[in-house]
């Protein structure tokens, strides 16, 4: 059995330390956000990825002298 | 025009104070949560010095995530600037749809890569008791990793006018390790 997650916990009015269990919504809430923030970060690199390749595409384009397709043009030129 | 000998005399019992330390903590390698609690609304702003390392084992540069007064609402919106040395992008929230502030780049995992490397973060937090505004964050964080590495430059703002009382200081990945320390300090304003 897995030991219960904790939170350390600094009250700066006494400067007391506390090691506390995690309340069962506490735990909740952190999975939540580790999967929400899982998810972002999964679309950020998905679309960073597609705009390099775009810039990539592009870049190909102009030094062969053929047409750049729209979205090509759209990360030259802001 | 101070006289050698006498200097320290001319200065009050603080003489450069506008920041304070208020406390630290230090990770467990057992808790993913850091919380600063009960913090006093004496000072102008807030600074975060922060060393982190988690327990996470995938080669990554995880970002901490910071909460206010325990709220999980979706009161959290940031920008942030990242450069790695070759390429630099730009990235911001949508309006109110984050839990959280997601402090990239402030902390890395156990991957062996990383072996003895840690994330660095200085976060402000600025007018934090003020109950007039809602409240500005600005941060610095990275890593230099032998070869690799990020920095990242942050803004953020929390949709509160509630003084802030509590910070929380969440591992993106498993548990802090006993390398990670966050400081607290009070600025004078």
């Amino acid at each position: 059995m897995s030991e219960a997650p904790t939170k350390i916990v600094v009250d700066c009015s006494t400067g007391e330390t506390q090691i506390i269990p995690l309340t069962a919504e506490e735990i909740t809430q952190r999975e939540t956000d580790a999967a929400a923030y899982a998810t972002a970060q999964a679309e950020r690199e998905e679309a960073e990825a597609a705009t390099a390749a775009l810039k990539a595409s592009a870049r190909a384009k102009l030094i062969a002298g053929t047409p750049l397709t729209e979205a090509e043009a759209a990360v030259l030129v802001i | 025009m101070p006289i050698l000998g006498t200097v320290a005399s001319q200065f009050s019992s603080n003489p450069f104070g506008s920041y304070e330390s208020i406390a630290s903590a230090t990770g467990t390698g057992a808790s993913g949560v850091i919380t600063f609690s009960s913090i006093p609304a004496t000072y102008k702003h807030l600074q975060i010095r922060g060393i982190a390392k988690d327990t996470y084992a995938g080669a990554f540069e995880l970002p901490t995530r910071v909460r206010f007064n325990s709220d999980t609402g979706n009161n959290y919106t940031m920008h942030n600037l990242n450069g790695n040395g070759t390429t630099v992008t730009a990235q911001g929230d949508a309006t109110g749809t984050n839990a959280f502030f997601k402090f990239r780049g402030s902390n890395l995992s156990t991957d062996a890569t990383y072996a003895n490397m840690n994330g660095v973060s200085i976060l402000d937090i600025i007018d934090y008791a003020d109950t007039s505004k809602y409240k500005t964050v600005r941060g610095f964080s990275g890593s230099d990793r032998n070869g690799a590495g990020n920095i990242f430059l942050i803004s953020g703002l929390y949709l509160s006018t509630s003084a802030i009382s509590t910070i929380t200081l969440t591992a993106d990945g498993t548990n802090w390790t006993t390398s990670t320390t966050f400081a607290l300090y009070g600025i004078k304003g």
